[in-house]
């Protein structure tokens, strides 16, 4: 039974209204006149006269009177098999597909587990009356969201997960603090590697750059540098030729600060020292970054950790000023003191884009073996560090999380079902009671009447 | 408690109230005698004769100028000199007047009641040339009307009697004892009351009078509403004598009161007939003229079963 407006049982403290008039309001004793008071017994005076109850059936018949109507007040719905089925058969469901990098590996049948994840997410959907599709790469933090909009939705709920279930992706706590009344249900996109991938060569320019050895799922990745040709594919320096021994300095430098991991020259990128002849013909032709491939190696320098603590190693002033060209592009590498070390950007040759990255630095500046190194890092196809880790969330775990919506209808459900609450029922009841009521009520006053004038008639 | 007397007189006797309905007392009590006459029966009010009939042993409390002295100087024994009977007998009514008379208020109250058959009894003693007088009490004081015949006394009687009202305690051991001393000689004392007041001392006072050679007869008037506690639910009694006021539930007094209130009407019974009294119960739903013929009777019937109904003791005159 639902209640559909459960404030009406503060009202239930209404009962306590007859009770109190039938303690308080009693008539007072009538008075009468007697011969002699020599054969009444002190002994049967009634000393609690004003706590007793008397006439139970018809205090009981009030108080139930005013329980009813309360019970009535608040709209009950008997939760019938018909009624419960169309309450049932409406559910809401918020879908969260994981779209992180690690759902671009294969299925076992051959697809893409993003697209797996999609399909499945859509027809998940297609069961719900209502549902919401978020594709996101954190799944963990869009969940929050999800339930919320699960909330504002008047039937039953249910947030579905769709997941290849990395380590990190979501876990056991987040789950947790899922409100009960909500279902969850967590489908796993199973996103082992084609055997074929077993081993692949990341082939550029006709060279082998590296070897990538996939083991199995859980996905062990581990690259090996390939041929010297790979590492002679780092970004191409414009220096004067008074910086020539700097400049080899400078490239043995980045060698050394650099990472071992394997560049994808695809996108050229020219290092313009600061005393570099073609230095402000560059800045005259270039212009703001704008490809996105570009712009990704940009992010990549801004976020270098070597960079942003380069602090201190600026040996060559910055003349700033409104002439400088440069200012138009944007700084994009800067020091922690805002002290900006890098300009990038764009230049098309022959219609192909490149990246000018403008130093500040002079060539034998350890913060432009810094730069260089950071480039060739922002310049690696290896897949970020999370993207490496191979483990899983277990099944039997993903499985423990899995419950059903609440099947307690709520009174926003019983409202989407817009049906008449019982509470004529209980009316009916009331209006029974009232008529039994008023039949006591005439009774008791009869035999009052009766009792009274038998005095009289009898002495008379 | 016996129950009331439903005799087929009863039926046809003016029910108590068409008797309360009559204003007049003397019409009421002429109506109730004519009656009462009507069935032929002889008076149960023997008084002294002058015709001697004969000689009994002498009783204690006879009194002395009814020996024969000169069978005593003869015989050496005492006999007591009895004579054909005659109406002079000497009647005193002692009516009660306490507030508890007063009951119910409303309707015909048990003083009503007793004054009605007071005035019949008065009425029918003074036809039969019987000496009637009043003893009642108004506050303390005695109001008494003395003993005597006649149509005009008997008017006066009546008066006194329709002007009693009920109120107050009384004190019936005094108001019986004066009333018997009003007597000039060994008459009838009629008490008229519900006996409430003053049992034991009422008692030892009836006792005295008999013992001085009165006839005493106890109309003990109670009203139906008395002898059950009529009410429902709780409610306050209030003594109509003393003010008192007690809260009653009616259910649950209702079974003891009634125990209480037979046993001590079976006490009142019990002594009258210990002390030679002529006791009867008179419940005021009762029409007078059917409570009086049905105590008459019994009266008589009485009177033949222990002696000779035309035979009475006494002195000559």
């Amino acid at each position: 039974m639902i209640w559909q407006n459960p404030s009406a049982w503060l009202g239930l403290a209404s009962v306590a209204i007859p009770v109190l008039i039938h303690l308080l309001g009693r008539d007072k004793a009538p008075r009468r006149s007697f011969p002699s008071l020599r054969f009444i017994e002190i002994a049967e005076l009634p000393p609690t006269r004003r706590t007793r109850l008397h006439d139970l059936l018809l205090l009981a018949t009030r108080v139930a009177i005013f329980a009813f109507a309360v019970a009535a007040l608040a709209q009950p719905l008997l939760l019938v098999a018909s009624r419960r089925a169309a309450i049932d058969s409406r559910i809401a469901r918020a879908i969260i597909i994981d779209t992180s990098a690690s759902m671009q590996r294969q299925t076992p049948s051959g697809g893409r587990a993003i697209d797996s994840a999609r399909s499945e997410a859509q027809r998940i959907a297609s069961d719900a009356q209502t549902s919401v599709v978020v594709e996101t790469a954190a799944p963990g933090s869009a969940i929050s969201g999800a339930i919320a909009w699960l909330e504002s939705q008047p039937s039953r709920r249910e947030l579905v997960i769709v997941s290849d279930f990395q380590t990190g992706t979501v876990d056991s706590t987040t789950i947790a603090g899922i409100p009960s009344a909500i279902g969850i249900r967590a489908i796993p996109i199973s996103a082992q590697s084609d055997r074929s991938l077993q081993t692949r060569s990341v082939v550029r320019d006709a060279s082998i750059v590296a070897h990538v050895d996939v083991a199995a799922d859980p996905t062990v990745v581990s690259w090996r540098i390939g041929s010297r040709d790979s590492v002679q594919s780092q970004p191409r320096i414009t220096f004067d030729a008074k910086d020539r021994a700097s400049v080899e300095v400078l490239t043995s430098a980045a060698r050394t600060l650099g990472v071992a991991a394997p560049v994808d020259t695809l996108p050229i990128v020219t290092v313009v020292l600061a005393d570099a002849p073609d230095r402000r013909a560059l800045i005259q032709r270039s212009a703001r970054v704008s490809t996105s491939r570009l712009g990704a190696i940009v992010a990549r320098l801004r976020s270098d950790p070597m960079l942003a603590s380069a602090r201190g190693y600026a040996d060559v002033p910055v003349a700033w000023g409104s002439s400088d060209p440069a200012m138009r592009l944007g700084p994009v590498v800067m020091d922690v003191a805002g002290i900006v070390n890098a300009i990038a950007a764009e230049d098309t040759v022959a219609g192909a884009h490149r990246l000018l990255v403008f130093s500040y630095d002079s060539a034998a500046s350890v913060r432009s073996a810094m730069l260089l190194s950071a480039i060739r890092r922002a310049l690696s196809i290896a897949p970020p560090v999370g993207e490496l880790d191979p483990t899983t969330t277990p099944s039997a775990v993903i499985a423990s999380w899995r419950r059903a919506p609440s099947t307690t209808p709520t009174r926003e459900s019983v409202d989407a079902v817009n049906g008449p609450s019982d509470a004529r029922w209980l009316w009916a009841i009331v209006l029974l009671l009232l008529a039994v009521e008023a039949l006591l009520r005439r009774e008791r006053a009869s035999v009052a009447a009766t009792v009274q004038p038998r005095t009289h008639d009898r002495a008379a | 408690m016996p129950p009331p007397p439903s005799s087929p007189a009863t039926s046809s006797a003016l029910s108590a109230d068409v008797v309360a309905a009559i204003d007049d007392l003397e019409l009421a009590a002429r109506i109730i005698v004519e009656g009462l006459r009507t069935g032929g029966h002889r008076s149960p009010f023997h008084g002294y004769s002058t015709e001697f009939k004969q000689h009994r042993p002498y009783r204690a409390g006879d009194d002395l100028k009814h020996l024969d002295w000169k069978l005593y100087a003869r015989s050496d024994r005492l006999y007591t000199r009895q004579y054909l009977e005659t109406t002079n007998l000497s009647m005193m009514i002692v009516l009660d007047t306490s507030a508890s008379m007063g009951f119910p208020e409303t309707g015909m109250s048990k003083l009503r009641y007793g004054a009605i058959t007071a005035a019949a009894l008065a009425y029918l003693a003074s036809e039969e040339g019987n000496a009637v007088g009043l003893m009642s009490m108004t506050g303390d004081k005695l109001t008494y009307v003395p003993a005597r015949g006649g149509r005009v006394h008997l008017r006066s009687l009546l008066s006194r009697i329709d002007r009693l009202t009920a109120g107050g305690a009384w004190d019936p051991p005094r108001a019986i004892s004066r009333g018997a001393q009003l007597l000039q000689r060994r008459g009838l004392v009629v008490i008229i009351s519900d006996f409430y007041d003053a049992e034991d001392a009422t008692r030892r006072e009836i006792r005295h009078v008999v013992q001085r050679g009165h006839d005493v007869v106890m109309l003990q008037l109670i009203s139906r509403a008395e002898t059950e506690l009529p009410f429902s639910g709780q409610v306050e009694l209030e003594d109509l004598e003393s003010g008192e006021r007690r809260l009653v539930d009616a259910a649950a007094a209702n079974v003891r009161y009634r125990s209480a209130m037979k046993d001590f009407l079976d006490r009142c019974r019990t002594s009258a007939l210990r002390d030679g009294v002529d006791h009867s119960l008179l419940i005021t739903d009762t029409p007078p003229a059917a409570a009086l013929r049905d105590y008459l009777l019994r009266r008589a019937r009485r009177i033949a079963s222990t002696e000779p109904a035309s035979i009475m003791h006494g002195g000559s005159r």
